[in-house]
């Protein structure tokens, strides 16, 4: 009892840090910085490392659902864009994690949920917004993004889940 | 399943792969979206005489009111090779190729153009 009660109330801490983290990256002006770094992925990566690939989904759909409708932009073409690559970036890290646990660390699995992400915001761009093949001309740039970001995501994910493993001691272990 | 922590083989594999991946993308990808992306568009007056692909030599005779005006398209560049008209003005608007442009010949009403519809300014916003 107890130990359900604690583990809803540890994820709906890290809902609410991945809402916050979301959120704030949404007010970055693209001007200066023309992607997203992705960091509430952290969150979502560390969820599946703690909690297991169904809370991870929920973390991250339910960020993107509470981000979209804090930065009030609920269902405009970037809330479907972050949608779709959220989505595929847990799917992707879900299945990494499940079937290369062994070859993989976070660094990898963050990596290919990165990839993931760009490549499904990419062909969803392609068929709601822009029905024109010159948007895979960004596909190169996207694809360095998401080697930058992904390395950089998989390691402060390691920090994350050492640092929430270490924090909890043998409790959080448990539940691993 | 307790987790790596620390980076593994695959890992630098695949960031390797991933590493190689992008630059050569870099080189690939923006040759097969550009690729046969331009056609140039063929008109005679107001009608649409056909669309024709830049990556393939020809010779097309087209007719107009003074005559028969010959667009030549040869390694990936369109240009008016010979025109009844007087001026000769199409002849020397030169040529272009996949960046886009037109060719127009007045007095024999024949206008080349790109087949592609390419516009100015910002295609989406996603906000």
């Amino acid at each position: 009892m107890t130990g359900g009660v604690q583990r809803l109330a540890r994820l709906a801490l890290l809902l609410a840090l991945a809402t916050v983290i979301h959120t704030a990256e949404s007010l970055l002006p693209l001007t200066f910085v023309w992607f997203r770094f992705g960091f509430a992925n952290i969150i979502g990566l560390s969820t599946l490392y703690l909690f297991g690939f169904q809370d991870a989904l929920v973390v991250t759909l339910g960020r993107i659902f509470l981000g979209s409708l804090a930065s009030g932009l609920f269902g405009s073409p970037a809330f479907l864009l972050s949608l779709s690559g959220g989505l595929f970036a847990i799917l992707a890290m879900g299945f990494a994690h499940r079937f290369g646990n062994r070859l993989f660390s976070e660094v990898g699995v963050s990596l290919m949920g990165a990839v993931a992400h760009n490549a499904a915001q990419l062909v969803v761009a392609y068929i709601v917004l822009i029905r024109n093949e010159g948007v895979f001309l960004l596909f190169p740039l996207l694809l360095a993004t998401a080697l930058g970001t992904g390395i950089l995501n998989g390691l402060a994910a390691r920090f994350f889940i050492s640092t929430f493993l270490r924090t909890l001691g043998e409790e959080a272990e448990e539940r691993t | 399943m307790t987790p790596q922590l620390r980076t593994t083989t695959a890992d630098k594999i695949l960031i390797g792969f991933l590493f190689v991946l992008t630059v050569s993308s870099f080189f690939f990808v923006p040759r097969w979206v550009l690729s046969g992306a331009a056609d140039v568009e063929i008109r005679s007056g107001e009608k649409i005489l056909g669309r024709y692909s830049l990556s393939e030599d020809r010779i097309l005779d087209v007719a107009g009111p003074l005559g028969v005006t010959s667009v030549e398209i040869k390694s990936g560049k369109v240009r008016i090779k010979s025109s009844p008209c007087l001026n000769k003005t199409c002849i020397q608007m030169g040529h272009f190729g996949s960046e886009g442009g037109c060719l127009i010949c007045l007095p024999n009403e024949v206008v080349v153009g790109v087949g592609k519809e390419f516009h100015n300014g910002l295609d989406a916003v996603s906000r």
